[in-house]
């Protein structure tokens, strides 16, 4: 029992720290690879990446159960801290009672739980620990074995085990991922605590946003607005929580929208990171030609991971190129735990349509036979394109509240009631925001215009721009209520990073 | 012991059972679909052994291969997957003894009823010209502005044996692009460009490896598309300032539009440049150049920008003409500038020309505007007869609703091979033709022959600018990393 008592109690810390602590981050690196069954693939990454790259996606890939990682990684782990101290007894006859034999799994640990780093480095000493151990077994044990004489040593063992690995957890610093902060700056001592918890957070919520747990990323997304880091990544995502949870008008002004506009789209720069994540926006808006640019970027950048590989064969078998999704299928059939979604992707290629999927340009005829004139991608603003989509799919919701909320967000009043008049019927009950910016319009143009538009503003909010106005006049910032705060006259003259100029 | 002599004694006749050509009871099979199809093409007699899939369903299949009029040479057995993998050593000694003959593909399907039924003959030729024996070309996702692993690769074409040119991941992931030969052949020159921190073009001459800058002083952009000059002495570039954009709707993904190109010759002897007035101005954009094999006449495509700043906007009315301009080699000057077709007034548009080692025929990709062709499914190859100025498409290559761009003759003007995504319509992959200098005809084009059947199912890179070459490039390899890490790019100075 004592003799195991140590590999046992780290075992169990590095479990309970995988399960608990970096969950999140075992999911993370599972997305991020994909280990195939195929020598093609071994040994085109190996000589890619060098040979621990395909070692590091094969223990990657058990983070789809991320028990399952868990168990694994932290049996390996357990195994470096097994083979390092009988190596050290056998070599140099050193009975490792203080548990030094910990340090060196304890800090493997520490560079699997960053997710800007690879498993690579896990491998090498997973392999390391493995040579010495076979070497250490071919060299005569030393007969001499040094040992600290104080019996109750052995016992203390997993306490010894905890204070190593509290320690490197209290002391440990991961760069935060570029990804999902926008930055490249590092970060002092004081702000790790802060920008780890937010990195957390947002590595939770884009696997939320994976899932469409919209629920889950409103929550983490307020959890991120306690601790006061502004994220153009978290606003991204609460958009899109707000839409599909129908709240997105209503609550839009909840938390300070500080990228303007863009905080509902990320602009296209040739970057991996943003294509990551830049591209779902279009699938839910049902422009799958931009969706599979984006998409395509992002494998490019990231490799051939399960959840590109799914959505390029899912976008290219919506659009009716089944040739082309059976390239992006083949990977997945070649993998152990996505062989099932294959056979699914399967057989929506065979009915040439994807459940919960839609071309909203399909439609859209630009072929030589009938030749329209060829429409691109706004890549600097969404507002453009959700227009050409509500031309093309006047039913497509979505695309009716991003274009004239990105309005809005641009300052763009006049445009904004351009496109209201020709996308709202006067009879349609306006959201609240879309009132508040007819006080606007009324402002610049007249009452009698909105009259003719049959556009109406009612008593109530009407009543509440003059409050919000006369606050506005005391200059006295602090005694905005909340519903004020949450309005769009609040934004414009405060918030909006294009100043508080309205354009008409 | 005697308990495993018995059955490891069955399997091998088993195995020998297997192996035996069957004799099919029935003739009533039509001709099985093959991907790639390689029915009926013309073989050059030293291309490596076609592996194939046979499409149609069937519980196994026997395909027998020999010289017509001979009994079958090859027999190969395949399951019900159809992959068919022929011996290489068996398939040359076949191509050798049947070269300016033909050879046949003679498929037997099993019948449910356990009945093999043999399809017709499917007939090949086999051209005694050999072709050139390695292809080089670039591999890449067929992504848009991003990259990651890119490589150039040389595949030599009597086996399947592909060998690294230059790989990115030896410096820092950096681009490398437009890879371009004299004359089909690496040892009198060979070039490439380097984008990024190292940037540069790299010039391999007798041995050795220059490193020039990629933009030229003078000249209104960098160094893009090349031709290398038959003798080995000049570089056309055209210098092209390039933008992308994204289709929203339709099935092409992306544009590629030129926002301004101009055209320069590199004298790689002298280190000069020289350009005129006619391809460097602002009304029109000059691009893809191709030499004449005298070196002196320079082939390239033009159009004329309405809204040069909006460039985007009005890409689908922008049209490129093809059009020459002869150039002295002694003095580095240009006259006679001609237009050779005018594909604006067709409502058509040109690229990549290049001229036919004999000098009198000219392919170049026709669509229905632009100029990136390879993101174009409606482009088509053509053939121009430069005696006689008619074009044609050359409709025994083209594919109909998929791309056939990129093309590149072999030395001896009897092979070319051009790039098309017809497999799958996504990834470019090399296809080979015959083509006949006297009369302008090409034979059916087959997909360059890979180890694996399943090749072009599964493989999720796209062969980027084949080009045939004669000897290695990469022999050319280390001096070409070497000279990407340790040379400062020398600076060249336009003339015009």
């Amino acid at each position: 029992m004592k003799k195991h008592l140590a590999s046992a109690s780290l075992l169990l810390i590095f479990f309970i720290a995988y399960m608990t602590l970096y969950r999140h981050v075992v999911i993370f690196h599972e997305q991020h690879h994909l280990f195939r069954f195929s020598l093609d693939y071994i040994r085109e990454t190996a000589h890619q990446q060098g040979f621990t790259a395909p070692c590091a996606a094969f223990l990657a890939q058990f983070g789809y159960y991320p028990w399952l990682a868990a168990l694994i990684w932290s049996a390996l782990l357990t195994g470096v801290y097994c083979m390092t101290r009988a190596f050290l007894r056998r070599v140099a006859g050193f009975n490792d009672s203080l548990q030094l034999s910990a340090i060196i799994p304890c800090w493997t640990f520490f560079s699997t739980v960053n997710i800007d780093g690879s498993l690579n480095q896990f491998v090498i000493v997973v392999l390391s620990a493995l040579a010495l151990y076979c070497i250490s077994l071919v060299l005569p044990a030393r007969k001499r074995v040094i040992s600290i004489p104080w019996k109750p040593l052995p016992y203390l063992a997993p306490a010894i085990i905890a204070a190593i690995f509290g320690a490197f957890y209290l002391y440990s610093f991961h760069p935060v991922t570029v990804t999902l902060n926008g930055t490249e700056r590092t970060f002092n001592r004081q702000e790790v605590k802060v920008q780890k918890a937010n990195e957390e957070l947002m590595v939770k919520a884009a696997q939320a946003v994976r899932r469409k747990d919209w629920d889950e990323v409103l929550k983490l997304s307020d959890r991120q607005a306690e601790t006061g880091v502004k994220n153009h990544l978290m606003l991204y995502f609460r958009a899109m929580a707000l839409y599909h949870r129908g709240e997105l008008l209503d609550r839009i002004f909840e938390q300070p929208q500080s990228h303007g506009p863009n905080s509902l789209f990320f602009p296209w720069k040739a970057d991996k990171n943003r294509a990551e994540y830049g591209g779902y926006i279009y699938e839910q808006l049902g422009a799958l030609n931009s969706a599979i640019h984006w998409e395509f970027e992002a494998l490019v950048g990231w490799g051939e991971t399960a959840y590109h590989l799914i959505n390029l064969s899912r976008y290219y078998i919506e659009t009716g190129k089944p040739k082309q999704a059976e390239k992006f299928i083949h990977p997945l059939k070649q993998t152990l735990f996505y062989r099932g979604e294959a056979r699914r992707l399967e057989e929506q290629k065979k009915n040439g349509h994807v459940p919960g999927l839609r071309d909203a340009l399909a439609n859209v005829k630009q072929n030589p036979a009938d030749f329209d004139p060829v429409r691109f991608d706004n890549v600097l603003n969404i507002g453009a394109d959700c227009k050409y989509i509500l031309l093309n799919d006047p039913d497509n919701e979505m695309a009716r509240q991003y274009m004239l909320l990105i309005f809005l967000l641009a300052n763009n009043i006049g445009v904004f009631y351009d496109n209201l008049c020709q996308f709202y019927q006067p009879d349609e009950p306006l959201p609240r925001i879309f009132e508040e910016a007819l006080c606007l319009v009324r402002l610049n143009y007249g009452s009698d215009r909105l009259a003719a538009d049959g556009f109406k503003i009612s008593p109530e909010v009407d009543a509440a721009y003059r409050a919000f106005l006369t606050e506005k006049q005391k200059g006295r910032f602090t005694n905005f209520t909340p519903e004020q705060r949450n309005s769009l006259w609040y934004y414009l003259s405060f918030v909006s990073p294009s100043g508080n100029q309205l354009n008409f | 012991m005697k308990r495993f002599v018995i059955p490891l004694l069955s399997l091998i006749l088993l195995l020998g059972a297997c192996s035996r050509p069957v004799t099919p009871s029935l003739h009533t099979l039509p001709a099985p679909a093959l991907e790639p199809d390689y029915a009926g093409v013309t073989f050059p007699v030293n291309i490596a052994a076609p592996t194939f899939m046979i499409t149609d369903s069937a519980s196994a299949w026997q395909t027998q291969i020999g010289r017509c009029g001979a009994d079958p040479e090859i027999t190969v057995s395949s399951g019900a997957d159809g992959a068919v993998t022929i011996p290489l050593k068996a398939w040359k000694k076949l191509l050798a003894s049947a070269a300016g003959d033909s050879i046949y593909l003679r498929f037997a399907a099993r019948t449910a009823s356990g009945e093999w039924n043999q399809a017709p003959d499917i007939i090949c030729p086999v051209s005694a010209d050999s072709i050139d024996r390695y292809l080089t070309y670039r591999l890449l996702y067929p992504g848009y502005e991003l990259w990651s692993a890119i490589g150039i690769y040389e595949r030599d074409l009597e086996s399947y044996v592909q060998k690294p040119i230059l790989e990115n991941k030896d410096f820092d992931s950096q681009c490398i692009n437009c890879h371009n030969y004299a004359a089909n052949d690496p040892t009198k020159g060979m070039m490439v460009h380097v984008r990024g921190k190292d940037g540069g073009t790299l010039i391999a001459r007798n041995g050795k490896v220059e490193k020039i800058s990629s933009s030229f002083q003078g000249a209104n952009h960098g160094a893009t598309y090349p031709s290398w000059s038959r003798d080995g002495r000049f570089i056309a570039f055209s210098a092209n300032q390039i933008g992308q954009t994204f289709h929203s709707a339709g099935s092409k993904p992306i544009e590629v539009i030129d926002q301004a190109a101009d055209l320069m010759v590199y004298d790689v002897e002298n280190h000069k440049a020289y350009s005129a007035d006619t391809l460097t101005g602002t009304h029109a954009i000059e691009t893809f150049p191709n030499w004449s094999p005298d070196g002196r006449t320079l082939y390239f495509c033009r159009a004329f920008v309405s809204y040069p700043e909006m460039a985007e906007q009005h890409a689908d009315s922008v049209h490129y003409d093809l059009c020459a301009i002869d150039f002295n080699p002694a003095n580095g000057q240009f006259s006679n500038f001609r237009t050779l077709y005018d594909a604006a007034a067709d409502s058509a548009s040109v690229s990549f020309p290049r001229v036919s080692p004999d000098g009198n025929w000219l392919m170049f990709t026709r669509m229905v505007y632009g100029n990136f062709s390879i993101w174009h499914p409606e482009s088509q190859l053509c053939i121009l007869n430069l005696r006689t100025g008619q074009w044609r498409e050359l409709s025994e290559v083209n594919s109909p609703d998929a791309v056939d761009s990129y093309h590149c003759w072999g030395s001896s003007g009897r092979w070319f091979v051009f790039s098309s995504k017809r497999l799958d319509g996504l990834w470019a992959r090399p296809f080979i033709a015959s083509f006949d200098p006297q009369t302008g005809r090409a034979t059916k084009p087959f997909a360059l022959p890979q180890k694996k059947p399943e090749f072009y199912r599964t493989f999720t890179k796209t062969f980027n600018i084949p080009e045939l070459i004669q000897n290695p490039a990469s022999a050319n390899a280390s001096e070409l990393l070497n000279a990407i890490h340790s040379q400062q790019p020398q600076a060249i100075t336009l003339t015009k």
